[in-house]
C-alpha cells in the first residue's frame, strides 16, 4: 500500500517536473525573442477564481429571484456612504426573511460569504456609485517630488487627475469632481472636507512615487489599514506632513474604520486601478515593478467616509520615467489606465458613452 | 533515442549558478561546489594594477583592497541596468570566474541554469542571458526562489522564502511554474539589518570607531532573534584602543526588525491563495538564503503566525549552495532538445 502511494507521488512529481521543465523552457525561448508565446497562467488560482464566481453568481441570482426587496437596481440613488451600516440592518443569528417562507436564508449562511473580502457588498446589495472625487496629490507651496530635470509632482497629478475626469466624465450617471483644479495649497483636511461634503461615493487621490537609487519605476496603490513595512509607513509619514488634525479628532476618525463596506470597497477599487495601470504600463516598459495593493495609515484615506485609494502611478526618481511624464501622450495613457482599472471596478463597461475623448 | 540522450548528457557539463546579492555559488555535474562574495573590482590604475598583478579582483580578495578597486556589487540594487557597461560587465565577470572555478574540460558544452533574485528575475532576464551566454552554450534564466524549490521537489504546496542580502523573496509554488502573481518581494532583508545595527550601534556606542563592513561581519556571526543563552561581545577600536562591547541588544533589534513585513506578507500571500490549500502552504514553509541561518528565525515565524493556524516552518540544510544545486539539477533535467533549441 505505501509502495503504491509512494508511486503515485513520484509518478504525480514527474507530471508535474516535466510541465515545469517545458514552461521555463518556453518562457526562456520568449525571453531570448524565439516565442511569441507568453508562458501559462496560474491554474490553480484561475480555477479558484472562476469557482468563485461562479458561486457568486448563484447566490446573488438565488437572492434577486427570492428577494422581498423587489429589484435591487430601484434603491434610491443615495450616495454610498448612506449604505454603510447595511449589514447591521440583520444582526447576527436573525434570518433575512425572504418573500418564499421556504427560502429562508439564516445569518449562518449568510455569513461566510459577507466575510468572503474579495466579494464587494456594493455588488451584493446592488449600491450604486454616483460621485466620484479625483485627488491630484499635493500642489501650490507643497510641490511633492521632483525628478532630477525639475518635473514636480504637483503638475503631474493635476494634469493626470485633469485628464482622468474627462475621461470618466464620458460616462452617464456620474459626477465626477477634482480636488483642485489648478495650482494651489490644498491642505489635507481641505480635500477630506470637499469630498465628504459633496458626498462622494469613491475618492482616488493620484501620487508620483520617489525611490531615490533604484534604476527602475514602481506601481503601487494605497487603502487605508495598519502596515508595518518600513518603507510604507513612510511613504505615509511623508504624505501626511502638514495635518492639523488633533488626537481627538484623530480618534473620531479611527472609528470610522470599523466600517467594513468602505474596507472592503477600497481593496477591490484598489486593486482594480493596480492591476489595470500595472498591467498596461509594463507592457510598454519592462523596467517597471508591480508593488502591488498596501494598507498605509494615510490621514486622507482615513478621513473620507467613501471607500478611497491612493495611488503613486510611477516614479519621477527614474530618469526615463520623468523625461516620459513630461509627454502628453504618456499622461493620457496614465489616465487612460486608471479609467480602465474605475470602470472595470465599478462594473459599468455595458453603460453608453456619451462622447469619445 | 533515450540512450542517444543520456549519452550526451554525460558529454556535456551541467551547472547550477545562483547569483546572488550578496554571495554567487556554482555547482555542477561532476559535484563540484564554490562559493564567492559578489563583489567584482578593477585596478583603479596602472601602480594599483601592477601592484595586485591581476586585471580583476573577485569575492573577498577584491574586497580586502578594495581602496585600489573599482569595485562593483553586481545587482546591488536587486536589478542589472541594461546599458549600464559597468554593472553588465560585472556580472559577466563574476559568471566567467564561477564558470572557471569549476574547471571546465576544454570543448565540453555547458549548459548552465542561472537563478537569480526574483526581483532581478522580472527586470533583467535578457540582460543576465546576455552577460552569461558568452561562457557557455546554452543559458536559461529562473528565479532563485524556484531552483531552491526545484531541489527540495517542494514543487507543490509550500512557500519559499529566500532572504538574501538585497531582498526577500516569497515564492508560492503550486505544481506550476510560479508566476509573478505568486511572487513578492520585499526590501527589509540583510542590508537592512545591518543599517540597522549599524544605527543602532552608532547611538549606542558613540565613540567607537566601525563601519558597514565590520557591522556585516558582526552580524554574520552572531546573528539571532529571541533569546539566546550569555552575551554577544566585539572588540571595537575606541581612540585607537580595541575594546569589548556587549552587542546582544542591538543585534536581536535589528535582526527583528525583519520579521513584521515577512509576517505580513506570508499572511497577506497565502491569505489570496486558494482556502483549500491554504493549510497545505502553511505547514510547508521553508526559509532560504543567507538570512536563513539567523538563529531562532524559524520559530519566531512559527510563534508570531500561530493566531493563522498550524505552522511548519524549515530551513534549508545547506543556504549557501542550495539555488545552486537546485539550479544544477534543473540544467541536469532539463530535455536535451529544449537545451538544443535554446543553444540556435
Amino acid at each position: 500500500m505505501k509502495r503504491e502511494n509512494y508511486l503515485i507521488t513520484s509518478w504525480s512529481t514527474q507530471r508535474i517536473k516535466s510541465r515545469m521543465l517545458k514552461d521555463i523552457f518556453e518562457e526562456n525561448l520568449y525571453i531570448n525573442g524565439l516565442a511569441k508565446k507568453k508562458p501559462r497562467a496560474n491554474r490553480r488560482r484561475a480555477r479558484f477564481f472562476k469557482g468563485a464566481a461562479l458561486f457568486v453568481t448563484l447566490i446573488m441570482f438565488s437572492v434577486y429571484k427570492n428577494s422581498d426587496f423587489g429589484d435591487f437596481r430601484t434603491l434610491p440613488a443615495l450616495p454610498l456612504a448612506q449604505y454603510m451600516t447595511l449589514p447591521s440592518i440583520h444582526p447576527p443569528n436573525v434570518p433575512l426573511v425572504l418573500k418564499n417562507e421556504e427560502m429562508v436564508v439564516n445569518y449562518e449562511e449568510y455569513q461566510p460569504f459577507l466575510s468572503q473580502r474579495d466579494i464587494p457588498l456594493r455588488s451584493l446589495f446592488g449600491l450604486k456609485v454616483r460621485t466620484i472625487v479625483i485627488d491630484p496629490g499635493h500642489g501650490g507651496e507643497d510641490p511633492g517630488t521632483s525628478g532630477q530635470s525639475g518635473t514636480r509632482e504637483k503638475d503631474i497629478t493635476l494634469d493626470i487627475a485633469k485628464r482622468l475626469l474627462q475621461r470618466l466624465s464620458r460616462y452617464d450617471g456620474y459626477h465626477i469632481l477634482l480636488t483642485r483644479t489648478q495650482d494651489e495649497t490644498l491642505s489635507l483636511e481641505s480635500r477630506i472636507e470637499f469630498a465628504n461634503s459633496q458626498n462622494a461615493d469613491l475618492y482616488v487621490s493620484i501620487h508620483v512615487n520617489n525611490i531615490p537609487n533604484r534604476p527602475y519605476s514602481i506601481i503601487e496603490t494605497y487603502y487605508f489599514g495598519p502596515n508595518s513595512d518600513r518603507s510604507a509607513l513612510l511613504l505615509a509619514e511623508k504624505e501626511n506632513s502638514g495635518t492639523q488634525y488633533t488626537v481627538s479628532d484623530f480618534k473620531v476618525m479611527v472609528q470610522k474604520i470599523s466600517n467594513t463596506l468602505k474596507y472592503q470597497e477600497a481593496k477591490v477599487l484598489a486593486r482594480s486601478i493596480q492591476k489595470s495601470l500595472y498591467g498596461n504600463m509594463h507592457r510598454s516598459n519592462d523596467n517597471i515593478h508591480d508593488y502591488g495593493v498596501k494598507k498605509a495609515p494615510f490621514i486622507v484615506l482615513l478621513g473620507v467616509d467613501m471607500p478611497s485609494v491612493l495611488t503613486e502611478v510611477t516614479c519621477l526618481s527614474d530618469r526615463e520615467e520623468e523625461k516620459k511624464l513630461n509627454s502628453e501622450v504618456y499622461r493620457e495613457d496614465i489616465a487612460r489606465f486608471m479609467e480602465e482599472g474605475i470602470i472595470q471596478y465599478l462594473q459599468i463597461k455595458n453603460n453608453p458613452i456619451k462622447s469619445e475623448v | 533515442m533515450e540512450q542517444q540522450d543520456i549519452s550526451a548528457k554525460k558529454n556535456s557539463l551541467y551547472v547550477g549558478i545562483d547569483l546572488g546579492t550578496s554571495s554567487s555559488a556554482i555547482v555542477d555535474s561532476n559535484r563540484k561546489k564554490f562559493w564567492v562574495e559578489s563583489y567584482v573590482g578593477w585596478p583603479k590604475d596602472f601602480i594599483a594594477a601592477k601592484v595586485l598583478g591581476k586585471p580583476v579582483l573577485f569575492g573577498s580578495d577584491a574586497l580586502k583592497n578594495r581602496l585600489s578597486l573599482d569595485i562593483f556589487r553586481p545587482l546591488e540594487h536587486g536589478v542589472l541596468k541594461e546599458g549600464s557597461s559597468k554593472e553588465g560587465e560585472s556580472v559577466k565577470e563574476l559568471i566567467h570566474y564561477l564558470i572557471s572555478l569549476v574547471k571546465p574540460e576544454k570543448d565540453v558544452p555547458i549548459y548552465a541554469v542561472v537563478g537569480v533574485p526574483a526581483e532581478s528575475f522580472k527586470v533583467n532576464k535578457k540582460a543576465i542571458i546576455k552577460a552569461v551566454s558568452d561562457y557557455v552554450t546554452a543559458v536559461i534564466v529562473v528565479s532563485e526562489p524556484f531552483t531552491v524549490a526545484y531541489a527540495m521537489d517542494l514543487l507543490n504546496n509550500a512557500m519559499i522564502i529566500d532572504i538574501g542580502a538585497g531582498t526577500v523573496d516569497f515564492c508560492i509554488m503550486h505544481g506550476t511554474l510560479p508566476t509573478e502573481e505568486d511572487q513578492r518581494t520585499i526590501l527589509t532583508a540583510g542590508d537592512y539589518i545591518d543599517n540597522q545595527l549599524f544605527k543602532l550601534l552608532s547611538e549606542k556606542f558613540p565613540v567607537s570607531t566601525f563601519n558597514l563592513n565590520m557591522v556585516r561581519q558582526f552580524k554574520e556571526q552572531n546573528s539571532f532573534v529571541g533569546n539566546i543563552k550569555g552575551l554577544i561581545k566585539v572588540e571595537i577600536p575606541v581612540s585607537g584602543k580595541l575594546t569589548e562591547h556587549d552587542i546582544t541588544n542591538e543585534i536581536r533589534r535589528a535582526c527583528e526588525s525583519i520579521i513584521p513585513p515577512m509576517v505580513e506578507t506570508i499572511s497577506e500571500m497565502i491569505a489570496k491563495f486558494d482556502p483549500e490549500y491554504q493549510s497545505l502552504i502553511r505547514s510547508n514553509i521553508v526559509l532560504a538564503g543567507g538570512g536563513s541561518q539567523i538563529r531562532g528565525l524559524g520559530d519566531a515565524l512559527k510563534a508570531v503566525l500561530k493566531d493563522f493556524g498550524s505552522i511548519q516552518v524549515k530551513i534549508v540544510d545547506d543556504p549557501m549552495f542550495s539555488g545552486a544545486a537546485g539550479a544544477m539539477k534543473l540544467a541536469q533535467e532539463m530535455p536535451k532538445h529544449y537545451w538544443e533549441k535554446l543553444n540556435t
